[in-house]
């Protein structure tokens, strides 16, 4: 069943004038047509600028289309009536874990969500002893947010959205801001809650990150350009990095190995598997 | 210029900065013209040391000697050290604030008391470097994207012509492609000011790293523990693990090939070297049938 | 020099008082601030000193500690002492130079020495005892009769709670942006006013595009997080009176009582 159906979507963002009318639109997604289905995680892939983070915005009515349709849940986000069930619906992470920190104290910014969807008290509580135990961080749960780290700043703030116990969580380039350590401690956070059957778009520009997901969108000036396993995807290393996107060394690697004339089977994911291939290769003729 | 830490001792004892962390006994010497790259992870120090090499922070214990001279000595002029050991902090877009691109990057150059006349040449050089246009110079930096935003902020502190130019983090948030581009426009930078600028790149990214510099310093816990060329950086795989940071991904393919008794080179660290090490291998085999 | 200021800091120990709902602390403030300056009799001072020191005591906080609050108003003192001192009328009681201290002088001054002081321990135990956000939430609570005359009073609450939450923020990255703008020759200190404010430029337009760009992303987040206003809202942490509440009520009323007598004792004596 399709928990997120985009029909034909575009959508341009207006800038207004002096006097306040609209002087220009500039597109920024364009007939776009993609659908998550339930349990998926699907990580769209883009550079800066490739709308990506726009197309993510129309997952839970934040953006409406300019054109086209987008259904959540089998729900109409431009329909009004619609707007509290799909925000509850698809929780959306954001991209400075700084600035969707509320309150000052972490418990407390988590049960944000929940208050406003007016859950009754003792369940509050539950909720957000849950939800910080899922992406592991119950023992700061009386801290500051201010004294974190980014990762777990940003845990904090996934917690956040897990607490309103949405179907399926959208997260727009959880990890451009953190260290690396922070960006694992995200990706394991997000992991299991994909595992524990949540709906997962993660929108991101980096490839190792699109490895773990089910299923690669790839966004280019706004218009979906491929849309397959990782394998399908990261084949295509040249293409890749023509639209500005940095390809994991092992696929770069073992691309460059074969158009040296190397005989290297194309859908190399891991060290592992480039290892393999490449000590059989170099001591059979030994 | 040459700048030399002796024994650089650091307390943290402000409250509002919470990212700053003690340092201690580091010692270390940068001559003309080096390409260094820091590395360490979050909190190990590298930030407060970058901000002690421009004496933006005094340092509790040691002496900061540049051209064998004490900046903290009682008549030395800081204010012209800092235009001589430029500092580009991470997001430096942050500080933008003129009304236009050209005024942002004249305002260094003006406080070393330059005539507008020359902070402007000095400018419009330095905006040429990072790859900014002319049409943009009268613009609001603040309509520019992000990636130009990140280059114009450079250029500010590229315009003041430092001698030692310390960039902490540049390509933090950006896609890889924002990424490349910034570290190919600094590598250029280094070559065309051959020998009379050094360059200074904190990073978390090994890869980005090994890819450009000459010399790494490894930062852990506030402490230098390594300082040396990439491939002797890159051979102390468990060490680097230990603290939190990684090689290169293809210097750890290399390392299993080698385990796994295959005779290959296992000191490459970029895509390049280790598409050649593999080469060699395989050519030599090939050839011996 | 901000790092001086105690007053408004959360002192975090387990004590009876950091464990008081917040509307009783607050409750409890105004009325000794209020009490103090009804005071003119010495006597009815005894049963405020009585009071401040046992909640000092219960509340486990250092008095040292408090103490570093009186910094940063002791000139204040000093100058409000001095006026009183000096230039009361009456029976004099020392003379020189053309200075007199008067018994009225002395009299006066040491009330509101003690006054001012007083004042300031006790305000400074509530915000030492009580989390911004329980202030807050106290705060709206004993505000919220003025719905009814369409004061937006959750709301208020909520900017309140947001404002300390980005205020350590906003304090870090203002470092960040002095210290950026000093790599590039910038001058925060010398010069006349007017030079020193044009100085500011490089500091201030970067902080407030800064703050407008986190409102946005804040705003963006709260809408996704399903905020709509106060309507339809549960309360993670209600406030609930407990019986130690009751008894910090019981408590105030004595205190009050005790003040009424001691103001008259006089008429007992």
């Amino acid at each position: 069943m399709s928990m997120i159906d985009v029909d034909q979507v575009s959508f341009a963002y207006e800038r207004m004038g002096d006097d306040g009318k609209v002087t220009a639109a500039e597109p920024a997604v364009s007939d776009v047509s993609m659908a998550v289905s339930e349990g998926e995680f699907v990580a769209v892939l883009g550079h800066n600028g490739s709308g990506k983070s726009t197309l993510a915005k129309h997952f839970n009515a934040l953006l409406l289309p300019t054109e086209g349709a987008v259904y959540v849940d089998q729900m109409h986000t431009a329909d009004e009536c619609n707007l509290w069930d799909i925000r509850h619906t698809v929780g959306m992470v954001f991209q400075n874990p700084d600035n969707q920190i509320i309150a000052g104290v972490v418990e407390e910014d988590v049960g944000f969500g929940p208050e406003n969807m007016g859950v009754p008290t003792e369940e509050i509580w539950e909720r957000v002893e849950d939800s910080l135990g899922a992406v592991d961080m119950l023992r700061y749960r009386k801290h500051s947010p201010n004294k974190l780290s980014g990762g777990q700043k940003q845990r904090v703030a996934i917690a956040g959205v897990v607490a309103m116990r949405p179907k399926c969580i959208v997260l727009d380039e959880p990890t451009a801001m953190l260290d690396p350590q922070g960006r694992q401690e995200v990706l394991q956070a997000i992991r299991s809650l994909h595992d524990a059957g949540v709906t997962i778009v993660l929108i991101t520009h980096d490839m190792e990150e699109a490895l773990c997901a089910d299923r690669v969108m790839v966004m280019n000036d706004g218009r979906l350009v491929m849309n397959g396993t990782p394998r399908e995807v990261f084949a295509h290393v040249r293409e890749l990095q023509q639209i500005g996107l940095g390809v994991p060394q092992m696929e770069w690697l073992a691309y460059e190995l074969r158009s040296a004339g190397m005989p290297i089977s194309e859908d190399i994911m891991t060290r592992q598997e480039l290892v393999r291939e490449l000590s059989a290769l170099l001591s059979q003729t030994a | 210029m040459e700048l030399e830490l002796e024994h650089i001792g650091y307390r943290y004892g402000d409250a509002l900065a919470s990212e700053m962390q003690a340092l201690s006994d580091i010692s270390l010497k940068i001559t003309g013209g080096e390409f260094i790259g820091v590395i360490g992870h979050t909190g190990s120090g590298k930030s407060t040391l970058m901000q002690i090499m421009n004496a933006l922070e005094r340092p509790g214990e040691g002496r900061v000697l540049a051209d064998g001279e004490d900046v903290w000595g009682e008549h030395y002029d800081r204010r012209s050290l800092r235009s001589r050991v430029g500092l580009v902090f991470q997001y430096p877009e942050h500080q933008l604030f003129e009304t236009t691109v050209i005024g942002d990057v004249m305002f260094g150059p003006l406080n070393q008391g330059l005539s507008e006349k020359e902070a402007r040449a000095r400018a419009e050089h330095a905006l040429a470097l990072t790859g900014i246009d002319e049409k943009w110079y009268e613009q609001s930096p603040f309509e520019l994207s992000g990636g130009q935003k990140r280059r114009t902020a450079i250029a500010g502190v590229l315009a003041m012509e430092p001698e030692i130019l310390i960039l902490d983090e540049p390509t933090a948030g950006l896609d890889p492609a924002g990424r490349g581009e910034i570290l190919r426009q600094i590598s250029s930078l280094h070559r065309e000011y051959a020998g009379r600028l050094s360059i200074l790149l904190v990073s978390h990214s090994m890869e980005d790293v090994a890819q450009y510099v000459g010399r790494i310093l490894v930062m852990d816990h506030g402490r230098l523990v390594l300082d040396d060329i990439p491939q002797r950086v890159f051979a102390h795989v468990e060490e680097l693990e230990s603290m939190g940071l990684a090689a290169p991904a293809v210097t750890y393919l290399l390392r299993d090939l080698r385990a796994a008794g295959i005779e290959v080179d296992d000191q490459a660290y970029t895509v390049e070297q280790a598409m050649q090490a593999i080469l060699d291998v395989w050519r030599k085999r090939s050839g011996d049938d | 020099m901000i790092r001086d200021i105690t007053i408004g800091q959360y002192y975090p120990v387990k004590s009876v008082i950091h464990e008081l709902d917040p509307r009783v602390k607050i409750i409890g403030t105004l009325l000794f601030a209020v009490s103090l300056f009804l005071l003119k009799n010495a006597w009815s001072f005894l049963p405020a000193a009585i009071l401040l020191v046992c909640c000092i005591r219960l509340s486990h906080i250092p008095v040292r500690f408090i103490a570093r609050g009186m910094k940063p108003i002791v000139l204040l003192l000093l100058i409000t002492a001095a006026f009183n001192l000096f230039l009361t009328p009456g029976n004099i009681l020392v003379q020189f130079w053309i200075f007199k201290i008067t018994e009225e002088g002395l009299r006066v001054t040491i009330l509101t020495v003690v006054r001012l002081c007083f004042l300031v321990f006790g305000t400074s135990l509530m915000t030492f005892t009580t989390t911004p956000n329980r202030l807050t939430d106290g705060i709206e609570s004993l505000l919220s009769p003025l719905q009814r005359f369409h004061v937006p009073v959750q709301e208020l609450a909520l900017v309140m709670s947001i404002a300390l939450r980005f205020i350590p923020i906003l304090l870090e990255e203002t470092d960040k942006i002095m210290k950026a703008q000093i790599a590039r020759g910038a001058d925060f200190e010398s010069g006349n006013l007017l030079r020193r404010m044009k100085n500011m430029i490089p500091l201030l337009v970067p902080l407030f595009v800064s703050a407008f760009r986190r409102a946005d992303d804040l705003a963006m987040a709260m809408e996704a997080r399903g905020y709509h206003g106060g309507a339809g809202r549960t309360k993670m942490k209600p406030l609930r009176y407990s019986r130690r509440d009751a008894e910090a009520f019981a408590i105030l009323a004595l205190y009050v009582v005790s003040l009424v007598l001691s103001h008259n004792i006089h008429n007992f004596i």
